[in-house]
Parts: structure tokens; C-alpha cells; sequence
């Protein structure tokens, strides 16, 4: 084992928010290393070059290692749980920058409601609202505790969309529901689609308020906080699972890594794939314990450690790090790492047809499109309706690329197996369509529940013979209710925008992990008031390890329906100040608060 | 349902241990010699270059048979192209020539699962793991198998389905209408006769895997050797590798601009680095930066 001098934060990973973290705390004269499993990636010359559907999105170039490390699912443990074998449900990124440099830039705050999700609901509904078996919690951060460190994110990378709520004031244009914004975005919102437009349209004639997509993709030419200009967004078509080749898309590799390395404080070993978090004989964390680029065991000793991988691995790597002193592994002493994992409710409920017309979909991003918030959160009255939850509703992104656009154009001819089928005349005829269909989809919430968690798999293992993490989940009756009432008012706004065909998903489908969803995987490792209800403190901090941390969004005790990154980002920049209040690296044993 | 998820059911192959077909008794194309490095597979898509040679990894039978699948799922003549104009086939087997032929990143580690009807689980045997049939599609792909040993074993059973079918006659020899039939039988999997011809593969499994690779190969970006002039690009209307489009393009109904490949992108490097530096637009190698 190669031993390394001590520093002060080792992390597990290089992505989003081990960048952020890296930037502070070098800028506050610590020393920081990250230990990363994918490779070295930058802007310039990787991205400059990858115009290329095959391989990025098909091929997946710039994910996760699924043939090193994988996952298992099970819809229920009464069903024996197989190993994702190949790309389907969840992309999880490698490399430095991790998914935050394939993202799709699409950057959500959370409602209000959405952190004081429980005691909202029983206020306005009843505590026989919940569903059976629910298992969500209040976060243990308010909106309010949040809102510096989301403008703060904003503004530090630059973040373009129309401002809804300005200190209590609604305004024209933007998203009325969300929570009071202490400043406006410090960008226009991205350029419209005539898909995103023709919903708005069609939306706002039945009376719901669609507006344009927020995103951490530059509307403009920018200066972020390293002091570099950064270029707006070409509407290039190649965004999610790629990077962005002209530095428009936000990401930790765009400022927060460049300025921490600039300090000669920060140092990223690539081709690192953490083992476990080593522990003394106290049960207090000592470093990480990896596999080295040169195929040898490491120890990178640290006085605290923080765990920024992606949501499934930061779970992962907790349970794998067993100890005599933590026997069910860190932050695990009162069985409470896996619980109330989450994942959202996304896809299509409608797809029209329109003949004849052209969207130039394969311009533009996913960020361009519209979204309307009138039935997401607890934005409408749910008395009756035998449900808590929502969605929000999205249309006319951009991005859409042939390989994968053509299976999607719905048949105009209906369900006879001839227009049907994805061979033959009817099919080359139907590709020609690719670009004529537009949908419109739900991101719907996910509670959480007792049976739906994360634990080790029992027969299946990664490269080195380590266990894989295994996920239980399936949709309940509650989120099968909150769809299909869903879908049926995006099927009345698609009918007013009047298509030549139409094809509705009016049923939400059992979960599967075959087709791709979204990367919005969530809890695991969540937050909470006390140790009887979480794993970590309202600053990540985990209770049974004070010197570790978790980021991401396997904080989450629950799952909104909203792209994560923002609040991601936003729970790193509050847990940093966090640490700065508390002065904690004056005492990184003890737990602030 | 995406005709992706549709590979599920091929959670019902287990280990090549227990498929008959990789013995020798099953026709010429199982007889074709395993090659290259046991298979890990590589991320990205890397393909050999074009020499204008002979196949590569199918033999000229297999290479014959599969573009008539080729011309019956993407039809097309020298004046409206599909799949044969665009040299489907010649991607198909630049594809399989390289690792396997892996067409994505695979985790590869046993046991596998196998699929049982009915309530009761078969007994406990080594290396599988028995699941209701009813749920193997929602655990997406799950076959041990490369897409080479794949294609040996399917196109083998394929061209037997034929042969019983028809008296004998190769494939290449039907009508279109013959040849939609057979078609239709092994994208269904329903009949009788397919199932046991084709067993343990599941015959949905080889076609959906033919028909992803066409698809591929027609709108691919042509340095893969398909799509060939872009003539895929070209039916559906898609540009290719751009570098920039303008919000006025995006809302522009008629807009129309010819194709290109990655290969005709230009290179941001040299005088076009400078130009997009002094927009502020690219960002070096970080000096400090890891470098692998």
C-alpha cells in the first residue's frame, strides 16, 4: 500500500461538488486532493470534437463504467434483483467534471413546499394524505435557508432564465409558482423553439402559465467568478451526454476546478477508483483507501473526508466502508444509510403528429424548451383527488438527434401492425416525420417509501469483487393516480395544439430500468434533524463520523419534481458555509450545527 | 414501450453453457472461429477503417442474407436509398469485426437470469437465477452472449427457419411478401415452429439486434462506414455535425441546410482556435490539470 502525506479534505470523486468545495476551501488556504475514477477531460481539446451520436449518446463515451461497476434493481423483495447490464434507466457520468459536464443544463430551485413537504401537507390536507407505507420527511433546511446559496450558484456560473417571483413580486413571463428570488437571474433565458412555443400557445389558452426552461447553459457571452468569458450557448444540438465544445454549459470544470487548481492548493489524481473510507480505532475517518491508476492499493490520509460521488455511489461507498467500529459500515450504526431512496416520475404522456411541419428539433437543447408549473408541487388543490404529488409539464426541447428521434415518430396511421411496426415502407416513410412530432412530458415527484431502498446485492459484484449496491423501487398507486390525472391534462393542451395524429402513454408504466428515464436518482445517504431519522446532519455532516461528509443529492429525503443540479449545488455552497460558521476545521470531530 | 427495452427478453439466454447452438451442430455459422481478445468491452465506437476489402467478420452467405434483411427494413432503390444504398450491411460487419463487437458498454459478470412460467420457481441450479417471465423485460438487457456469438447463432437458426419454411430455399431467394413473413415471425417470436428452431435465443432478440444495427448504419455519422453520401441524413432531413445554429434557424419553418459529417467539421484548433479564444469560448488545458 503507497502511503501519501496527510492533507486536510480528501474527495471521493471530481464532479459538481467536489469542484465547489475544492474552490472554497483552497480559497480558504486548505489543502484538498480528489481521488477520481474517470479520466482527465477539459473543455479544450476533448469536447471540441464530438459532434457524434454514436458514441456519445448511443455508446454513452462520457459515462459511467458500467462494465467495471454496476447496479442491480429488484421492483420488490420478493423478486430476485439482476445487474443493469447495459445503459437503460439512469446515466450516471465518469471523468472529471462528472455527469455536471454531460448534463443537460436544466437548473430548478425547489418549491418552498418541497422542504416543508410533510407538515405542508398535513397542514393543508390531513395526515391521512400520505400514502401506505410513505416514508418522507421535512427537510432539514428551509427555502428560505437555501435562497442566499442558490443566487450565490447563479450567479457564480451564470445561470439564464426569466424571473417569476422577485422578492414576493410576480412577474410576467416567468415561473409563477416558484419560491421569492432575492435577485433576478443574471441571464436572459435561452432562445425559443417553435415546439416550445406552439405548447406555451395551446397551454396558456386552457389557462396554465407556461414560461421558458431556467438553465446552466449562457444565454449570452458571460464572465463567471474565475474572471474568464465564457461564450453564450450555438444551439448546436449536442448537449445532454455530451460536453460543450464552446464552454457554454455550466459546470465545475468551467470555473470551480480551474480557480482551485490556480491556488497550487488542489491536486486531482484521475483513474482513482475509491475502495472504502479508512477509520481508526475510534470509528473517526483517517483518508481514502484506493486503487491507484497504477493498478496498486493507495492511502491518501486526510483530516476529513468528503463523499462527492454520484447519489448511488455516495451510498455505496458508506456501506462498503465496514469497520470494527462501524460494522454495517459509516453512517450506517443505526441502519439508516439506503433508506428513502427516490426516483422521479419522467416521460412522454402525449405525442402529436403535425404533418407537414418542421420543428428543427436537432437544434437548440432541452433547455429551450417550455415548462408549465401549475400542477407540479402542491401548486393546485389536491382535496379529492386521492393523491399527494406532481409534475411538471415540458415541451419543445431541442437535441433531438436521428438515431434516436426516428424510433419516437408515432404512427399516423394508428395501431395497425403495418403503420406500426418499426420496419418496412410505412417505417422509412415515417422517418422522414422525425423532426414533425412534439411531445409533452411530466417530471413528477417521487416520495419515498419503506420498500423502496438500497442495500448491497448479495450475488453480484464490481471489477474487484466488491458487492454492487442494489436498488428496490417500483411507482405506487399514489404516483399511478398523480399521473394518469396528469396525463390527461397534457392530452387536453395537445389536442388544442392540434396535431394530424396522436399517441398518449394515459397510464403510468410499471418502473423498469430498461428504458432511459432520467439521472434524477435520489436519497440514500439523506439529511435529517437528528440519527434516528438520517444519515447526516442539515449540513451533510454524518452523525456517527462527524469528520465525513456527504454532497449531492443522496441527501435528498425526498424527491421533487424537478431536475436536482441546482439544489445540489446550492446544499454544497450551504454546507461550506456551514463549515465556515461553525469553524469547524478548527475541530474536525466535532458536529456543528 | 421502446423497441430498446424489447431486448429484455433476452434475460432468457443464459451462459454459452447452456446454449446448444454454440456447438458444431447447428450449421455453418456457429462453426465460424471465435477471434480476437476474449471480450472486454470499449467505450466509444471504434471501428476499423474502410480498405475497400472482402468482409471482414461475415462470410459472403451471411453478408447476402443479411442485406436482404437490410433492404426489407429500411426499402429503398439508387433513387430514394435505404438501407443497401447506405451500406448498412458493410457497418454491420466493420462493427462485428472489432472486440466481439461489443455495441455498448456490458457488464459482464454472471450468474445469469433465466426466465420460468407459471408459479413455481424451478429448483436452485448454479449460475442461474430463475425469474417470472412475465418480469424479465423490465430488467432490460441480460444475455452473456457477445453480439458476435449473437449473430452466429441467429443467423444460423435464421437461415434454418427458411430452409423448413420454404423447401429448402435461402433466404435472398424469396419474394418481399415471403421474405415480410418471416420477418414478422421472428420480430413476433409467437409461432411454434420459431420458437423451437430458435431456442434457447429468443428469435425477437436477433431481430431487434439486425434492426438496431440498420438503423445505426443508415443514420450513423458516415466515418462508420454507414450512411453512406449521408443518404440517411438526407431522407430525414438532419445536417449532421454543425457547429452553431442561430435562434433565427431555430424558429425558421423551411429551414434547410446540407449535411455534413464530423469529418467535414472543421477543427477548432490552429487559426479557428484563436478565433474562438478571442470570443472568450475555450478554455485550455488547465496547466495545473490532471493529465492521463
Amino acid at each position: 500500500m503507497i502511503e501519501h502525506p496527510e492533507v486536510d479534505v480528501v474527495t471521493v470523486g471530481a464532479g459538481w461538488t467536489a469542484g465547489i468545495a475544492a474552490q472554497q476551501l483552497t480559497a480558504q488556504g486548505l489543502d484538498v486532493v480528489s481521488l477520481e475514477k474517470g479520466r482527465a477531460q477539459w473543455t479544450w481539446p476533448d469536447f471540441a470534437h464530438n459532434h457524434d451520436e454514436l458514441r456519445f449518446s448511443e455508446r454513452g463515451e462520457m459515462l459511467h463504467e458500467i462494465e467495471r461497476e454496476s447496479w442491480t434493481w429488484r421492483p420488490n423483495a420478493t423478486l430476485p434483483s439482476l445487474p443493469m447490464r447495459q445503459y437503460g434507466s439512469f446515466h450516471p457520468g465518469s471523468n472529471l467534471g462528472g455527469a455536471g459536464a454531460h448534463w443537460s443544463g436544466v437548473t430548478w430551485r425547489f418549491l418552498p413546499t418541497d422542504f416543508d413537504y410533510v407538515s405542508h401537507h398535513t397542514d393543508r390536507y390531513g395526515a391521512n394524505a400520505f400514502p401506505e407505507g410513505h416514508s418522507n420527511q421535512d427537510w432539514p433546511v428551509s427555502y428560505m435557508d437555501l435562497e442566499p446559496h442558490y443566487t450565490q450558484f447563479e450567479i457564480d456560473t451564470g445561470i439564464s432564465g426569466q424571473t417569476g417571483n422577485l422578492n414576493g413580486e410576480i412577474l410576467e413571463g416567468g415561473n409563477p409558482f416558484e419560491g421569492p428570488r432575492s435577485r433576478p437571474y443574471p441571464l436572459p433565458p435561452l432562445a425559443p423553439t417553435r415546439g416550445g412555443l406552439k405548447f406555451a400557445e395551446a397551454a396558456g389558452q386552457l389557462g396554465y402559465s407556461a414560461f421558458r426552461n431556467p438553465s446552466g447553459i449562457l444565454s449570452e457571452g458571460y464572465t463567471d467568478m474565475s474572471g474568464e468569458p465564457r461564450a453564450g450557448c450555438v444551439y448546436c444540438g449536442f448537449c445532454t451526454r455530451y460536453g460543450c465544445h464552446v464552454d457554454a454549459k455550466s459546470s465545475a470544470l468551467t470555473a470551480h476546478i480551474p480557480m482551485a487548481l490556480d491556488t497550487g492548493r488542489y491536486e486531482i489524481r484521475t483513474r482513482c477508483y475509491v475502495k472504502h473510507i479508512a477509520v481508526d480505532n475510534t470509528g473517526l475517518a483517517t483518508g481514502l483507501v484506493y486503487l491507484g491508476a497504477d493498478g496498486r492499493e493507495h492511502f491518501q490520509p486526510a483530516r476529513t473526508v468528503l463523499v462527492c460521488g454520484y447519489t448511488l455511489s455516495n451510498t455505496r461507498v458508506l456501506l462498503l466502508s465496514v469497520s470494527d467500529a462501524h460494522p454495517n459500515g459509516i453512517g450506517n450504526d443505526r441502519q439508516q444509510v439506503g433508506r428513502n431512496y427516490t426516483y422521479q416520475v419522467l416521460g412522454p404522456m402525449t405525442v402529436g403528429l403535425f404533418e407537414g411541419e418542421r420543428f428543427n428539433t436537432y437544434m437548440g437543447n432541452t433547455s429551450t424548451g417550455h415548462a408549465a408549473y401549475d400542477l407540479a408541487g402542491d401548486a393546485f388543490d389536491h382535496a379529492g383527488l386521492g393523491f399527494i404529488g406532481g409534475g411538471q409539464l415540458m415541451s419543445g426541447g431541442g437535441e433531438r438527434l436521428p438515431i434516436g428521434g426516428v424510433q419516437g415518430v408515432p404512427a399516423p396511421g394508428g395501431d395497425s401492425p403495418e403503420e406500426a411496426r418499426a420496419w418496412g415502407q410505412a417505417f422509412k416513410d415515417r422517418m422522414r416525420d422525425w423532426d414533425s412530432y412534439l411531445d409533452i412530458a411530466i417530471q413528477g415527484e417521487s416520495p419515498a417509501y419503506e420498500f423502496n431502498r438500497l442495500d448491497l446485492d448479495p450475488n453480484y459484484t464490481d471489477f474487484l469483487g466488491r458487492p454492487l449496491l442494489r436498488i428496490t423501487f417500483d411507482f405506487t398507486e399514489n404516483e399511478r393516480r398523480m399521473y394518469a390525472y396528469i396525463a390527461q391534462r397534457a392530452i387536453e393542451i395537445m389536442d388544442v395544439m392540434n396535431p394530424t395524429a396522436r399517441q398518449d402513454t394515459p397510464e403510468l408504466w410499471d418502473y423498469n430500468i430498461a428504458d432511459y428515464q432520467s439521472t434524477h436518482n435520489q436519497g440514500g445517504t439523506i439529511f435529517g434533524t437528528d440519527p434516528s431519522n438520517s444519515v447526516t446532519n442539515r449540513y451533510g455532516q454524518v452523525w456517527d463520523t462527524p469528520n465525513v461528509f456527504c454532497m449531492g443529492a443522496s441527501l435528498f429525503p425526498q424527491n421533487p419534481g424537478a431536475n436536482p443540479t441546482q439544489t445540489v449545488a446550492a446544499l454544497a455552497y450551504w454546507a461550506l458555509a456551514g463549515m465556515r460558521e461553525h469553524r469547524y476545521f478548527d475541530a474536525p470531530t466535532e458536529l456543528i450545527g | 414501450m421502446s423497441r430498446r427495452s424489447f431486448l429484455a427478453v433476452t434475460g432468457t439466454l443464459a451462459t454459452a453453457a447452456v446454449v446448444p447452438g454454440c456447438t458444431t451442430d447447428r450449421g455453418a455459422v456457429d462453426q465460424v472461429p471465435r477471434e480476437g481478445p476474449s471480450a472486454v468491452p470499449q467505450p466509444g465506437v471504434q471501428v476499423p477503417e474502410a480498405t475497400g476489402a472482402a468482409t471482414r467478420f461475415l462470410n459472403p452467405d451471411q453478408y447476402a442474407i443479411l442485406e436482404a434483411i437490410a433492404a426489407r427494413i429500411i426499402p429503398g432503390d439508387e433513387d430514394d436509398p435505404g438501407a443497401v444504398q447506405a451500406g448498412c450491411v458493410d457497418y454491420i460487419d466493420r462493427l462485428l469485426a472489432t472486440h466481439e463487437g461489443y455495441p455498448e458498454r456490458t457488464y459482464t459478470m454472471g450468474p445469469f437470469a433465466r426466465g420460468y412460467e407459471g408459479d413455481e420457481e424451478p429448483p436452485a441450479e448454479d449460475g442461474i437465477i430463475w425469474v417470472p417471465a412475465d418480469e424479465l423485460e423490465r430488467y432490460g438487457w441480460q444475455a452473456g452472449q457477445t453480439p458476435r456469438d449473437l449473430y452466429r447463432m441467429g443467423l444460423a437458426r435464421f437461415q434454418e427457419l427458411v430452409a423448413a419454411r420454404h423447401a429448402g430455399a435461402s433466404f435472398v431467394d424469396l419474394s418481399e411478401d415471403e421474405q415480410d413473413a418471416i420477418l414478422e415471425a421472428i420480430e413476433d417470436n409467437e409461432d411454434d415452429d420459431v420458437d423451437e428452431i430458435f431456442d434457447p435465443l429468443p428469435a425477437d432478440t436477433f431481430f431487434d439486434l439486425v434492426h438496431g444495427h440498420v438503423v445505426e448504419g443508415f443514420l450513423a455519422d458516415p466515418m462508420y462506414g454507414g450512411n453512406q453520401d449521408m443518404v440517411g441524413w438526407r431522407l430525414v432531413g438532419f445536417p449532421g455535425a454543425q457547429r452553431a445554429y442561430s435562434p433565427e434557424e431555430m424558429l425558421d419553418p423551411n429551414f434547410n441546410r446540407p449535411p455534413q459529417s464530423l469529418a467535414m467539421l472543421p477543427m477548432l484548433h490552429g487559426a479557428h482556435r484563436d478565433d474562438t479564444q478571442a470570443l472568450g469560448s475555450v478554455r485550455r488545458r488547465h496547466p495545473n490539470g490532471p493529465i492521463d
